[in-house]
């Protein structure tokens, strides 16, 4: 571990959701994140691997906001980050961005693609006007890969990979540091998901992003994770650098998500 | 998808080609013809009473002398304006009502929901005599009569709409696309705005065209019990009302107005189905 203060620090984070059908109003719950900690560095990525149901997804959504904590911290550059309201909600919203499974799901059909992109860009009030939002927006999705006329079209226009690029152009559009990759390579065919992980792991490079990839794929951890956390029934069951769980799986749900991985050499 | 394919899918409709060919014309000349031919809609002619159709009465007189071309148009005039006025309304109130309740969830929901729930438990015609026998449309001039059977109309319609909007705003709410707007910072206004009204219009379209019939019979319902649009306006219901005592003997009187109120009713019907069905991006061109 290094010596530096870790740029993402989750402690102790709990998620439990209300049962349905508990007798005489008995109030039963479900806890879906059970006392999860973990710690990301700048500039590295952690995999947050497991079946689903294991509330590997959850914990990114709380981390985003878009789920409330039952309790536990969440520590962004040191300081908290769970209850923040208004301008330092959205502040922090600037720095901590998402690309979800679905880009079919997650791209709003009627809008243009300039819109989709220009849409954080508006929000955070960055440029000075339409036009050059517009030739950022251009900008970026040269830096992923898209074809210029692409900014005038709708996504429906787009395969599932280049779904995903626009996706992935938009969380960018706000220059984030840190972002949440909730299974971006899952809902996508097999030719194109390297494709999508070779660009998420340039751009890594190049603007020295912090990724927490959530994924049960671990076939797509090896490639793009420093460290890796797995996940079953709400808690962290082993965690350590990639090459160490990969040669010696210490549990037993971890050696199964192993040998589900094709030996295919990339 | 685009307004261009959107239009190309209802053109290839036959059905709801020939609707929206309908109802253009019938816009068209109830916005115009009236104009050209020498009567006024409250024109008595005294020597002229219940003449057959042919020569300067194409459709022939009532039994008051009264061109029935003119008048019948004239209705249409009542009958599509009350039936616009009306949807503005209860798009505004389903709106408002449906936004709030799916957007917000929680006690508000539930409030606004039951209140929904009570209304459209209640037959709407009924509940819209009530308003109107407690507004006193029968004592009033044929203009505020008209105005009042909007309001009792649109008032007491909003509940589906309301329903609708709530149902598509929860599903909606829920989609990953919102907390994508969201995670990049959009607030309640932007995602209302940006995301989910757009996603709104569609199914409102449609619930709407469709209810436009509901509407112009509602209003012929009215006006025909004497309680809706007062003479001499001559709304259709109002005009199969007057006819009642010749109907024997002369039928026309009340088959011309009750002809373009079926014919109306169901051009607005196959329009909202085609609609749907052009609109569904689910459905794919063949």
């Amino acid at each position: 571990m290094s010596t530096t203060p870790p740029m993402l620090d989750v402690r102790h984070l709990v998620k439990q959701f209300p049962k349905r059908g508990g007798m005489f109003g008995k109030r039963e719950v479900f806890t879906a994140v059970d006392d999860v900690s973990f710690q990301v560095n700048r500039g590295t990525t952690l995999a947050l691997v497991g079946e689903s149901g294991s509330g590997k997804s959850t914990v990114g959504m709380m981390l985003l906001g878009l789920l409330e904590t039952t309790s536990g911290d969440v520590l962004y550059e040191g300081r908290p980050v769970i209850g923040l309201r208004g301008p330092e909600r959205l502040a922090l919203r600037r720095k901590l961005q998402v690309v979800f499974q679905d880009p079919f799901a997650s791209l709003n059909a009627r809008m243009t693609v300039a819109e989709l992109v220009m849409e954080g860009m508006r929000v955070h009030k960055m440029y000075a006007n339409d036009a050059e939002r517009r030739a950022r927006a251009q900008e970026l999705l040269g830096q992923v890969g898209m074809p210029a006329h692409a900014l005038d079209r709708y996504p429906h226009e787009f395969s599932g990979g280049q779904r995903q690029r626009i996706a992935i152009a938009r969380a960018l559009s706000v220059e984030p540091e840190f972002l949440v990759l909730d299974e971006p390579t899952s809902a996508l065919d097999v030719s194109v998901q390297s494709q999508v992980l070779n660009l998420l792991r340039r751009l890594q490079r190049e603007r020295g992003l912090t990724y927490l990839f959530v994924t049960h794929n671990l076939a797509v951890v090896d490639y793009l994770a420093d460290e890796v956390c797995v996940m079953e029934k709400g808690k962290i069951i082993e965690r350590g650098m990639v090459e160490d769980v990969f040669d010696h799986p210490q549990h037993v749900t971890t050696q199964r998500l192993l040998a589900a991985v094709p030996k295919v050499e990339m | 998808m685009t307004p261009r394919e959107t239009w190309q899918r209802i053109a290839a409709n036959k059905i709801a080609l020939a609707s929206i060919i309908f109802l253009a014309l019938l816009i068209l000349a109830a916005a115009f013809v009236p104009m050209l031919l020498p009567f006024g809609y409250e024109q008595q002619l005294p020597d002229s009473r219940l003449l057959p159709p042919g020569g300067k009465h194409i459709l022939g007189t009532d039994d008051l002398g009264r061109d029935i071309l003119t008048r019948v148009l004239v209705g249409a005039r009542i009958s599509l304006m009350v039936a616009v006025s009306v949807e503005c309304v209860v798009v505004f109130l389903g709106l408002t009502v449906g936004l709030i309740a799916g957007y917000r969830g929680g006690w508000i929901d539930s409030l606004l929901m039951r209140v929904t729930d009570v209304l459209l438990a209640f037959p709407d015609v009924l509940l819209a005599i009530l308003l109107l026998g407690t507004l006193g449309a029968t004592s009033s001039r044929p203009e505020t009569s008209a105005m009042l059977v909007v309001i009792s109309l649109g008032v007491t319609g909003w509940p589906p709409l309301a329903r609708l909007v709530r149902g598509q705003v929860v599903a909606l709410r829920q989609r990953e696309f919102v907390d994508a707007a969201r995670s990049i910072g959009s607030g309640h206004g932007r995602i209302l705005l940006h995301h989910i009204l757009p996603n709104l219009v569609s199914p409102i379209i449609v619930a709407v065209t469709v209810d436009a019939a509901g509407v112009i019979l509602a209003e012929a319902t009215l006006s025909y019990l004497g309680i809706g649009v007062q003479r001499p306006m001559p709304s259709w219901g109002r005009m199969i009302n007057d006819a009642l005592d010749y109907y024997k003997s002369e039928p026309r009187l009340v088959i011309v107005p009750a002809t373009m109120l079926s014919l109306t009713v169901i051009a607005l019907n196959f329009l909202g189905d085609g609609l749907r069905d052009a609109l569904d991006p689910r459905k794919t061109r063949r």
